[in-house]
């Protein structure tokens, strides 16, 4: 969908339908200790990710190419930007795939939790490099502990002791 | 006597025990005084007391008034340097019963001003690395200089008119105060350079298409236009800072456009001279689209446009179009339009819907978009009222979704080689659904856009939901069902605001201007009010401010006076707050009928020092979760558990009603919670043990007094093994987790996708 993104310097008129107004992603970090497991859920603007898919692949948009090349980008993409470290160790992201909702493409991955940590650190530049105006907003979710968390490319990266 | 009136101070301490134990917790600490916070005050505090202009019913007043403007525009295009020259004699009407000493005219082209302070209205930074496109336009090159610049504002005899230009917003300072009822005629002469809106954005320009060289203009806001006067805001002169639209006013239109003469123009209003501007295929193919009904006529074909886009015209040609009764006016014009056309029937008169659209927009665009205007036009006329216009046009720009009286700029844009998606195919008929639909939303009933974005794009948005469903069955709508909006209500309280705010300073637009309000409609209608009451409201609304300017209070007042439903909660909630949807199933237990009361009643006798003997006949009842449950109680017929029930059945009731008495054997006690900060009806599915189900709600006036939770008795013939709380989230409940008893685990998303895979 050719849906062009708002806040450029010389205007930043909206327009009446449809534009998202940001650049922004959502990513629902949730640690289930007794499973061991922290399970990710980012949604994505589809035309950001699409833009940026355009640049590195001349052209191409991601409406004509087959769905397990553009898992293969998202994957990539996320294994680059999404990292998770615990008590400083970089964590292995377990991709778990990837659905369309409307105009947002919703990814899953997973994080394997062996002992329990004393402190995560989290680095989200998805769309970063691409969008220097991109914000990503981090939920995390640890039992009855809850937190939003706003990133920029200035400020990526956040810690929880 | 005395047993007697022992008896009922017993009965009593039993009823208030626990309510009394409350109070004596409470009373440890003296406790302050405050303001009501109760979800059902009236809205007294945020609504104006009625007046003469706007009733308390919602209808506009017997006094009720607006301004009129009137414009006659010459206008003249410039292709090769994209250059407007404009004239207007402007006949304002002072409608008011006040007398004005000057008049506001609206600039909107100045926010593009170099020096506009638009441009510095939001913080920006430096970085690390930013694409070349951008970096090229944002940092190394001036910034684009657009803005009237007013040649002259003279009065009817040609003098010229003191003038104070601030920002967006110029004053005209009368040479003496316009009466009460009086007319006043000036002219204004002025020219700006139109910047093309694919780079730099707005709501109108044009796109440049460098593999022909030619140009598609879509253009709005292209004339100084007087702000409103009214009874609410005085002047609304709040300068244009770029998110809040437009405060217009209704007149009459006579613009004549002068362009290129290859040029096709679709505008506001109806063509007064086809004959001089079409040539003689083109007008045949006009008369023909007049009538047909079935399907549109193209009028122009890409074939001719193709052909078209080699050669520019040096001469010119002039298009006249008259417009009744609008509040804005729009154009497009390019060599480059293709031009279809079709007729749709309204009571004995045809509305024409068209499409202009470049060979860009292809195949799409002939196949859908003039047969999406017409069918907006007929569902949103059943919702509202008859569309009023002679016309109705979509114009196809890149990525655009603008609305104005009559035309609109719409997005959808195929791949270079024809091919799209149903993502592209879906945005588009909904952005042309939801565009066309503007002009019954804010165009007809007239609201003030500048201050309240909602009553228009959440109206709208509204009304483009119920279309697209009726478009097709399970349309894929953005907007609209209570379960999208949730992410957005459950979200970071600090990017959240009211809907009940100004357009400009709010984090996220979409959702609060056009998602909440939406689907705040909408569960009123599907859930709340019923479809009946809702649409009839919706309809007095929207007829009772057709051609007028409503308020937010208008439409909250309306839709109560023509209800009979007392929403002053709703709206509190849902508009005046960021509080959302969470209510749950706190405990669930089944009672049983027993011939010893149960520990908790012992306990309180043994307290006041009473025997069991002393009390007159009671009816025990002992819940599952009681300390002196016995499991004898499950057996056998509740009735012959008590022996005062039994002798006082028997005394009163002849054997036959007794029998059907006794099929009752259920009693159970559900205790409801409320985590989140909105009210609403409590929607519950019972689940009996023959797998037949049955549903219950409770009205919203439950939690009238008791904001946090609530208990209900349940008698049921049998027994229910499931409880779900709103079964068909149709209440955007933010929270499943306590929806269901027994408790459920609610799969999250990522456990669904995750099992969805697997298999």
């Amino acid at each position: 969908m050719q849906r062009y993104v708002l806040i450029l310097l010389c205007s930043t008129l909206t327009i009446s339908f449809g534009v998202h107004q940001y650049y922004i992603s959502a990513t629902k970090v949730v640690y289930l200790i007794n499973k061991n497991s922290i399970q990710c859920t980012s949604r994505i603007f589809l035309d950001d990710l699409q833009s940026l898919f355009k640049q590195s692949h001349s052209g191409n948009s991601l409406e004509v190419i087959n769905e397990s090349e553009f898992d293969f980008f998202l994957k990539n993409h996320l294994f680059e930007n999404f990292n998770l470290y615990i008590d400083q160790v970089k964590q292995n992201q377990l991709y778990v795939g990837s659905e369309f909702e409307d105009d947002i493409v919703v990814c899953y991955f997973e994080y394997r939790v062996q002992k329990s940590p004393k402190k995560i650190e989290i680095r989200n530049t998805i769309l970063m490099n691409h969008i220097d105006e991109q914000k990503n907003i981090v939920h995390l979710e640890i039992g009855d502990f809850k937190k939003s968390y706003l990133l920029t490319l200035n400020k990526s990266n956040f810690f929880k002791k | 006597m005395i047993n007697l009136m022992r008896y009922n101070r017993v009965l009593n301490f039993i009823c208030f025990f626990s309510f009394l134990v409350i109070i004596a917790q409470d009373s440890a600490e003296i406790e302050k005084g405050g303001k009501s916070s109760n979800k059902f005050k009236q809205l007294y505090e945020e609504f104006s007391t009625p007046n003469k202009y706007r009733a308390a019913s919602g209808a506009p007043g017997e006094d009720y008034y607006h301004q009129k403007v009137d414009y006659v525009i010459d206008v003249e295009l410039d292709e090769k340097n994209s250059i407007l020259y404009g004239t207007e004699k402007i006949t304002y009407t002072n409608n008011s019963p006040d007398d004005l000493e000057y008049l506001w005219i609206q600039l909107d082209q100045n926010i593009r001003k170099k020096d506009a302070p638009a441009l510095e209205k939001n913080p920006s930074k430096a970085t690390n690395l930013k694409q070349i496109e951008k970096f090229v336009d944002e940092v190394l090159l001036k910034p684009f200089d657009g803005g009237f610049n007013i040649e002259y504002v003279r009065d009817v005899n040609g003098k010229p008119l003191k003038k104070i230009i601030n920002n967006t917003m110029m004053l005209i300072d009368l040479p003496v105060p316009l009466k009460s009822g009086d007319k006043y005629i000036f002219s204004i002469k002025w020219k700006y350079s139109i910047n093309n809106h694919v780079t730099k954005r707005g709501r109108s320009g044009y796109e440049f298409f460098p593999e022909d060289g030619n140009k598609a203009y879509i253009i709005a806001q292209f004339f100084p236009r007087l702000a409103v006067y009214n009874d609410v805001e005085g002047w609304q002169n709040h300068q244009f800072w770029g998110n809040g639209e437009f405060a217009l006013n209704f007149g009459d239109y006579e613009v004549n456009i002068t362009v290129p003469a290859d040029h096709i123009i679709e505008a506001t209003g109806e063509l007064q001279n086809p004959k001089e501007v079409l040539s003689k295929v083109e007008m045949n193919r006009y008369k023909k689209a007049l009538t047909s009904f079935d399907k549109p006529v193209i009028i122009v074909s890409q074939q001719e446009v193709e052909e078209k886009e080699k050669v520019i015209s040096e001469k010119k040609k002039t298009w006249s179009f008259i417009a009744k009764n609008v509040r804005d006016f729009g154009f497009a014009t390019s060599r480059k339009f293709i031009w279809d056309m079709m007729a749709v029937p309204f009571k004995g008169r045809n509305v024409i819907a068209s499409s202009l659209y470049p060979k860009e927009g292809n195949p799409l665009w002939e196949e859908f978009s003039t047969q999406v205007v017409a069918h907006a036009l007929k569902v949103y006329s059943k919702y509202t009222f008859d569309y009023p216009y002679p016309k109705a046009v979509s114009v196809h720009a890149k990525n655009q979704g603008m609305e104005y009286p009559m035309i609109c700029w719409n997005y959808g844009r195929p791949e270079k080689d024809g091919s799209y998606s149903d993502r592209v195919k879906y945005g588009m008929i909904s952005v042309i659904i939801h565009e066309v639909g503007h002009n019954f939303f804010p165009m007809i009933v007239n609201s003030d856009e500048r201050q309240w974005g909602w009553m228009d794009e959440g109206l709208d948005t509204f009304v483009q939901y119920l279309t697209e469903q009726e478009f097709m069955p399970n349309y894929p709508s953005r907007r609209g069902s209570p379960s999208k909006i949730v992410p957005y209500m459950s979200g970071n309280q600090s990017f959240i605001s009211p809907i009940m705010s100004n357009p400009e300073n709010i984090h996220q637009l979409g959702p609060n201007a056009y998602g909440k309000p939406a689907t705040a409609l909408n569960i009123l209608r599907e859930t709340i009010m019923g479809k009946e009451l809702f649409d009839f409201a919706f309809k007095t609304y929207s007829q009772r401010w057709m051609f007028k300017h409503p308020t937010p209070e208008d439409f909250f007042r309306t839709i109560e006076d023509a209800s009979a439903i007392d929403l002053d909660w709703f709206w509190r909630g849902w508009f005046y707050s960021t509080d959302f949807v969470d209510i749950g199933i706190k405990n669930f237990k089944r009672y049983y009928i027993s011939s010893e009361p149960s520990d908790k009643v012992d306990n309180i006798l043994e307290g006041y020092g009473i025997s069991k003997n002393e009390l007159s006949p009671l009816v025990f009842m002992v819940s599952d979760q009681d300390k002196s449950f016995d499991s004898d109680l499950k057996e056998g017929n509740p009735v012959d558990k008590s022996f005062p029930l039994k002798q006082f059945l028997k005394e009163n009731y002849s054997d036959e009603d007794i029998e059907k008495i006794k099929l009752s054997n259920f009693f159970y006690e559900i205790e409801f919670e409320k985590p989140g900060g909105l009210v609403m009806p409590v929607i519950i599915e019972l689940t009996y043990s023959d797998g037949s189900k049955e549903n219950i709600k409770y009205p919203v006036q439950i939690w009238r007094k008791n904001n946090n939770s609530f208990k209900k008795l349940l008698v049921s013939e049998k027994e229910i093994i499931n409880v779900a709380l709103d079964p068909n989230k149709e209440t955007a409940d933010v929270n499943l987790l306590n929806n269901n008893w027994p408790k459920k685990e609610i799969l999250s998303k990522f456990d669904i996708y995750k099992s969805k895979i697997k298999n």
